[in-house]
């Protein structure tokens, strides 16, 4: 009966516990996967809120572009707004104004191709600031676990150097030394996991506000080059 | 780092800390077992040998029962020769008191020659058993099966004492490890001097390194045991305790 009680004691899952039985190579990868994990759910937490805020800015915005009856008066009113085709729109217009204002002769084959680069440009700026800290997401997903198997690697080593001390292989000796072992492995995915998974999510978010992006830069673009017809 | 990202460190940290301190307060722990109300009771087990079972010994018992009821029909020599004919019908414990009578009876009293019908069917019953053989052999048999018993139940019993002290090495293979012991015992039981090793068998490469640990065990089980409380009318029969065999099936 007492074995028994000792056995379900043994058996609970105590993190702190099977870090302190662990070596020192394996605490220093365990509080490595840990430091990943928690900078892991910070990227995903603070990259979800700015991705929700940035969509429905974006489309709020671009409901009030196709209710702006003129771009200038909307342009001053968004002048210095972060949403991302706000920042489109103003490099088309920056574009547009020094390419047109103040010249006699107006060169409209290059202002359109002048207007589409910057807005390609900005387009792929403003994609870029969003996905910075995806490829941190990429790496902790794909080296958290290698990482936590080294630790594993490396625990499961040293306990089969502490039977052949003691000569006994009895499942006792053996259970406790794999079992931390084997906990920096769980770090390892614990880590890895939600990343991959947020990796993927973000870059299917990023892509669809990529796209959205450029449908209206192109649609802004075919409004200014149509100007362009109208000034002669 | 901009505002939403100081918010998402501040929740992973918070997530964090709750998770690894529910982990450690043994909040997620399994299922206890369930407690049962009655004591656990220890429970040994024991090859199926009593001393009830020197009670069979087939022969001696109805031989001489038989023979007194029979010898009344055969006193009338009119009877004499229906007689053998049903018991050659019958099983077998009926021929034995007619080849009994053959020898003594038939030649003082009743006539030759109504005689001789039953006469060689007589004889020819107490070729298949007599009692005059059958009787030594069954006596000395009787006396080495219950000494073979006695020792069996010794060992029986040394082995159930010895269990609880017996811990089998574990690792690979261990279960072929059969280490043999022999040693002495005064009559209260205690140990005279050490074990003897007499004899290691299924050591392979895969439990050498187990093997002497096995022995070291199995001596030790023996002195751990000690005193053994064994009967001492048998004193004579587990004076010296013989090659005797620690293996799996002790352990179990």
């Amino acid at each position: 009966m007492q074995a028994l009680a000792f056995n379900t004691d043994a058996a609970t899952l105590s993190p702190i516990a099977l870090f302190l039985q662990a070596d020192i190579i394996v605490k220093i990868v365990m509080v490595g996967l840990l430091l990943a994990s928690i900078w892991t759910w910070t990227i995903i937490v603070g990259q979800w809120l700015k991705l929700r805020n940035v969509g429905s800015e974006t489309r709020q915005f671009e409901r009030d572009f196709k209710a702006a009856d003129d771009p200038h008066a909307f342009q001053q009113a968004h002048k210095g707004s972060s949403v991302p085709s706000a920042r489109v729109m103003q490099a088309g217009l920056s574009e547009w104004r020094s390419s047109t204002v103040g010249r006699r002769t107006i060169d409209r084959e290059g202002t359109r191709a002048r207007l589409a680069s910057a807005m390609g440009a900005s387009v792929a700026a403003e994609i870029d600031r969003l996905s910075d800290r995806l490829n941190v997401l990429a790496t902790i997903g794909s080296v958290a676990p290698f990482v936590g198997l080294f630790g594993t690697v490396w625990g499961i080593m040293r306990s089969f150097t502490a039977i052949a001390a003691e000569q006994n292989s009895s499942l006792a000796v053996v259970a406790p030394g794999i079992a931390e072992a084997l906990f920096a492995t769980a770090l390892g995915l614990f880590a890895a996991i939600p990343a991959v998974i947020a990796y993927n999510r973000f870059g299917h978010v990023l892509n669809r506000l990529e796209a959205q992006l450029n449908r209206f830069a192109d649609g802004f673009h075919a409004t200014l080059s149509r100007e362009l017809e109208l000034d002669q | 780092m901009d505002r939403a990202e100081q918010t998402g460190l501040g929740v992973a940290v918070v997530a964090h800390a709750m998770l690894f301190a529910a982990l450690s307060l043994n909040l997620l722990k399994p299922p206890e077992l369930p407690k049962y109300d009655a004591e656990p009771i220890e429970v040994s087990l024991v090859d199926p040998v009593a001393l009830e079972s020197t009670a069979p010994q087939p022969s001696p018992a109805p031989a001489p029962a038989t023979a007194s009821t029979e010898t009344a029909p055969t006193t009338s020599p009119e009877e004499l020769a229906p007689a053998p004919l049903p018991t050659i019908a019958q099983s077998k414990p009926a021929p034995k008191p007619v080849a009994k009578l053959a020898p003594t009876k038939p030649t003082p009293n009743g006539p030759q020659p109504r005689r001789k019908p039953g006469l060689s069917r007589d004889i020819l019953v107490g070729i298949g058993d007599s009692p005059a053989k059958a009787t030594p052999t069954t006596s000395s048999a009787n006396s080495n099966a219950e000494s073979v018993l006695v020792k069996r139940s010794l060992s029986q019993e040394i082995g159930r004492q010895l269990k609880p002290k017996w811990k089998s090495p574990t690792g690979a293979d261990v279960d072929r490890l059969v280490t043999v012991l022999s040693w002495d015992l005064a009559k209260d039981g205690s140990l005279i001097g050490e074990p003897r090793f007499v004899d290691q068998t299924g050591v392979t490469p895969s439990n050498g390194p187990q093997a002497k640990l096995h022995r070291e065990n199995a001596v030790k089980a023996v002195r751990a045991a000690a005193p053994l409380t064994l009967p001492s009318e048998y004193y004579g029969y587990w004076k010296s305790v013989v090659s005797f065999r620690f293996d799996k099936r002790l352990s179990q």
